[in-house]
């Protein structure tokens, strides 16, 4: 660790943020190509049905109707590239959920691809259709794609330990639970809704789009267009109004795009409503069934399992393998057996990523269970996290048998569980932590996290200009939680200059080197790479330096470009006088993945205050809690942790007719959001023991955000009511809970 | 065809527009209107360019929107850029546009949202919903925060319209847009515009709110980000500059 620090952990404003505050920012949306179409889709208002006839003839008639695309006039070289196993292709002749695009149109003008739109005649033969994962999982339930009859994708097991010779210990106490958590399906709700600009330069493709994540997006063309990736170039504005979220996703916006344009020898602009986006982006229902077993102190034993994760309609990202991987996030099972994984088809929208894929519902399932395993032995559940979980030293699997080398959350737990007044609100299972005539309070505890800490395998370079230039690639898309340029922090720790003179280009797949994908890496993966090239690059200038200052590499060091003798700081050269005219030196590092290390553990302690007149609650109080070894950017760094608020499963949640599968309620109005109004008194706190074999010994911190506070809150709602609910939780749950309705 | 609309009471907002196109907004139902008229049988979604052709007179607008088929795809989801799709559907309206005095070719249905950033160019005021439900479209109308997703251009009308654009004077940030910048008081960024503006006029009534006044203030601004505390906190840095 240097003994000092300039720029890490310092509340430095954002390199290149200035647009954000004076309205110059420019998102995709605000951007116009010369003689771009617009677009309009027509969605199906069935959940299941084969397509008997379309016929888009007066769509193609209609004034300024450029394009009309349809399953049938997709580019026929163009393989299969879409679904889970890339078995369909981006249209097809059957709709599996209510809202599944049958055909797009490009025109002139919006108004004209809408009034066109209502032009196509579409003949469909309806097929029954299945919205859960029991249902889709019953023998003859129907099929939605041929190539999975079962509907279902099986997974490989995931075991480690003996869970039998486990169970079969003397003391060991068996608590069986099984888990359907999450019965309505949560929204993102980004608030910048999903587009993509897309062109051709004779055989290229040219994509402009709403991404975090441009070198994916770059293997999604690929992908259903077959062709090489040298054929495309994906860049994404400076802006992404991400949510601080992921935006790789199923909405196909990217794949209309690129193939109308195609069709059409235009820039075609796809620009997604409100109500569409929300409408195939949500997380994802899990059903996973536990047989836990412990010590009666609470020590964790071993746990069988099984699960479901409901990957609906085309499962784009569910898996249910997160149940069994992330389990030891949640809390560390010695034993653990999963013998049976599979996601599942159903007829409703798809869905993405959001903050991770899926293993955030699967460690929700958890908690939600294991809370009933806590009650049984009658533990605090303050007392039975910390006690299982990962530690300094602790041996535990994540694919591999791996030693946790940090103390992911004790340290923070304990002060949280401080500044909550845990011990004083902790009254008991099913106890209120206090009454006061109709207004009844309960507390509860979250705890979860991943391995997200070294993700992605990264190369990097820091470039040093005769000019006094920094530059550094890759650049990174930024969505809004400072990914683009927190990394940048560590080059300019290193080189000694302040962090506004390092800059770097907007992402874009051309003028970069090919980096895999970033999620929630940038502190640790890019950092560690760009922060290995800036030592690169350094010790290149130093050794540069060193026969004109007469002096070993060794006894200089730089700071504000400028490298001087340590032993004699007039000594000096600058930048400029050391690197040739019109010339550069170039550092390199890389970064390799280690998956699974440097856990990310977060917890939430909530209180709620319920009304049971009304059957209303209110999170009153609640408090976050992680270590992130080294703070780098602190405003971003505790604005992450208010995510938390954003993401809560137990307010927010699709309103779906069960008959047809139609969601009900597509917007912000009626898929009610927290705001401002909403908030609770909120603490986070943040501690940093630094991580050894970390760049200044930062870990990463942003997926487990969403982990830990719906399950507080609905451990909460329970020592309140007495009933465990599942989500979302509205006052009809705690009205039938309190036997008034 | 100059028009000249009427005083801010006498003027139809467009939640009225919509209400008395025969649209309940608001309910589910409603609101999810575009998509599923997308998804109905062409017999149900109208033609939209021609439908809204004869609102020429403010004063009395509606009994010429109400023969507006009540489906129309237009009115929940109005275009974006597109030029005026008649002559005839052509006003022109005078108002001062962050300080400057402006002559806007507008459509009728066109709102206040479009007129800015598709005609004026003026892209810093985003449009997160269109539907009035998350506030990032806030500009000042006469120096009153406004939805300019839910007005009507034709209502700005000798109007006095400012937008995050104009916020800053000779390139000089006000002290609120500092503080947001300092403080860094956002996150992606999309809802900020919005929210500066609504909090511009907070300042403008109070000029230090306390945080119940924010949160009451702010409430109807969606940060998916959950920016929250640190757009507040940077409120009151900025307060009383």
């Amino acid at each position: 660790m240097p003994d000092e620090l300039s720029v890490i952990g310092k509340a430095l404003p954002r390199p290149g943020a200035l647009p954000i505050v004076n309205g110059t920012a420019v998102y995709v949306r605000d951007l116009k190509m010369p003689g771009m179409l617009r677009t309009h889709i027509l969605r199906s208002p069935h959940a299941h049905a084969n397509i008997k006839s379309i016929d888009t003839t007066a769509a193609e008639q209609y004034p300024g109707v450029a394009a009309v695309l349809t399953y049938k006039n997709l580019p026929s070289e163009w393989p299969a590239g879409y679904g889970s196993g890339n078995h369909i292709r981006i249209l097809n002749e059957k709709v599996r959920f209510v809202g599944d695009p049958v055909a797009v149109v490009a025109a002139e003008t919006q108004a004209q691809a809408e009034a066109a739109i209502a032009l196509i005649k579409v003949e469909y033969e309806e097929l029954p259709a299945v919205f859960t994962i029991e249902d889709a999982l019953r023998p003859g339930a129907p099929v939605l794609h041929e190539a999975y009859p079962s509907n279902t994708l099986p997974e490989a097991p995931y075991e480690y330990g003996d869970v039998d010779a486990a169970f079969a210990q003397p003391d060991v106490v068996t608590v069986e639970a099984t888990s359907s958590f999450i019965a309505e399906i949560p929204s993102v709700g980004y608030i910048e809704d999903c587009g993509t600009i897309a062109w051709w330069e004779d055989d290229r493709v040219i994509v402009i789009r709403t991404t975090q994540n441009s070198p994916t997006t770059l293997s999604k063309i690929a992908q259903f267009t077959g062709l090489p990736v040298t054929k495309m170039r994906v860049m994404s504005p400076r802006f992404v109004g991400g949510s601080s979220n992921i935006k790789e996703n199923a909405l196909k916006d990217l794949e209309f795009a690129v193939t109308l344009s195609k069709l059409a020898g235009r820039p075609v602009g796809v620009f997604l409503s409100k109500e569409e986006s929300f409408l195939q982006y949500h997380k994802e229902r899990m059903s996973i069934s536990y047989k836990f077993g412990l010590k009666p102190d609470g020590t964790l034993v071993a746990v069988d399992g099984a699960a479901s994760g409901e990957g609906a309609a085309y499962n784009y990202t569910a898996s249910a393998n997160a149940a069994a991987t992330h389990l030891c996030y949640v809390a560390y099972f010695p034993n653990l057996r999963f013998s049976q994984l599979n996601s599942v088809f159903t007829n409703n929208p798809p869905g993405g990523g959001c903050r991770g894929y899926i293993y955030q519902e699967a460690e929700w399932t958890a908690m939600h269970a294991l809370q009933q395993a806590m009650e049984t032995i009658d533990i605090d559940p303050y007392e039975f996290y910390m006690k299982n979980t990962l530690k300094l030293g602790t041996l535990y699997y994540y694919n591999k048998w791996l030693t946790c080398d940090c103390d992911p959350i004790t340290i923070a737990a304990a002060k949280a569980a401080t500044a909550f007044d845990w011990k004083d609100k902790w009254q008991g299972w099913q106890k209120p932590s206090s009454v006061a005539g109709h207004k009844v309070r309960g507390v509860g505890i979250g705890w979860g996290g991943n391995g997200c800490g070294n993700f992605t395998s990264y190369t990097a370079t820091v470039a040093l200009s005769n000019n006094g230039t920094v530059s550094i690639t890759p650049s990174e898309d930024e969505f809004g939680n400072g990914n683009r340029t927190n990394p940048w922090r560590q080059a300019a720790e290193v080189l000694k200059i302040p962090l506004d003179s390092v800059k770097g280009p907007p992402a874009d797949t051309d003028a970069q080197p090919f980096y895999a994908w970033q999620t929630a890496c940038g502190t640790f993966s890019i950092g560690r790479a760009i922060k290995r090239a800036a030592e690169d690059v350094r010790r290149q200038l130093l050794e540069m330096a060193a026969p004109t200052l007469g002096v070993k590499a060794e006894e200089l060091d730089t700071k504000d470009r400028i490298v001087y003798v340590k032993a004699n700081p007039t000594q000096t050269l600058t930048w400029s006088q050391i690197i040739p005219s019109q010339t550069s030196i170039v550092g390199t590092g890389t970064n390799i993945a280690e998956q699974g290390r440097f856990p990310e553990i977060i917890c939430a302690f909530a209180e709620v205050e319920i009304d049971t007149e009304t059957g209303d609650y209110e999170l009153v109080n609640a408090v976050l809690a992680t270590d992130v070894g080294q703070i780098v950017s602190p405003q971003d760094c505790e604005q992450q942790m208010i995510w938390s608020l954003v993401m809560d499963g137990t307010r927010e949640a699709y309103v779906q007719d069960k008959a047809t599968g139609r969601v009900l309620n597509p917007n912000y109005l009626d898929c009610k959001s927290r705001t401002f109004a909403d908030l609770p008194n909120f603490e986070s706190i943040i501690t940093e023991t630094p991580v050894v074999d970390a760049p200044y010994g930062a870990k990463s911190l942003a997926e487990c955000i969403g982990v830990p506070l719906t399950p507080a809150i609905t451990m909460a709602i329970y020592n309140a009511t007495g009933k465990l609910m599942d989500l979302p939780i509205g006052p009809d749950k705690i009205l039938a809970a309190l036997g008034k309705a | 065809m100059t028009k000249k609309t009427k005083g801010k009471e006498g003027q139809l907002s467009r939640r009225e527009f919509l209400r008395d196109a025969g649209l309940v907004v608001g309910g589910a139902t409603a609101v999810a209107m575009p998509l599923l008229a997308a998804c109905d049988s062409p017999t149900t979604a109208t033609t939209t360019a021609t439908a809204t052709t004869t609102v020429t007179v403010t004063t009395a607008p509606i009994t010429t929107v109400t023969t507006i088929p009540t489906t129309t795809v237009t009115v929940t989801a109005p275009p974006t850029v597109d030029p005026p799709a008649t002559a005839s559907a052509i006003s022109t309206i005078e108002l001062t546009v962050n300080g400057l005095k402006r002559l806007v070719q507008i459509e009728p249905h066109q709102t206040l949202a479009d007129m800015l950033r598709d005609t004026l160019g003026l892209t810093g005021t985003k449009v997160g919903c269109d539907r009035g439900a998350c506030g990032a479209c806030t500009v000042l109308v006469n120096g009153k925060p406004v939805l300019a997703c839910m007005m009507l251009a034709i209502e700005a009308g000798e109007t006095s319209v400012t937008t995050i654009e104009g916020l800053a004077v000779k390139g000089e940030l006000s002290p609120l847009q500092q503080a947001v910048y300092d403080h860094t008081g956002y996150q992606c960024g999309f809802c900020t515009p919005g929210l500066i503006m609504e909090a511009t006029a907070l300042l403008a009534e109070k000029p230090q709110p306390t945080m119940e006044e924010m949160k009451a203030a702010f409430g109807g601004h969606i940060c998916r980000c959950g920016a929250y505390y640190s757009f507040m906190e940077s409120v009151t840095l900025a307060g009383g500059k």
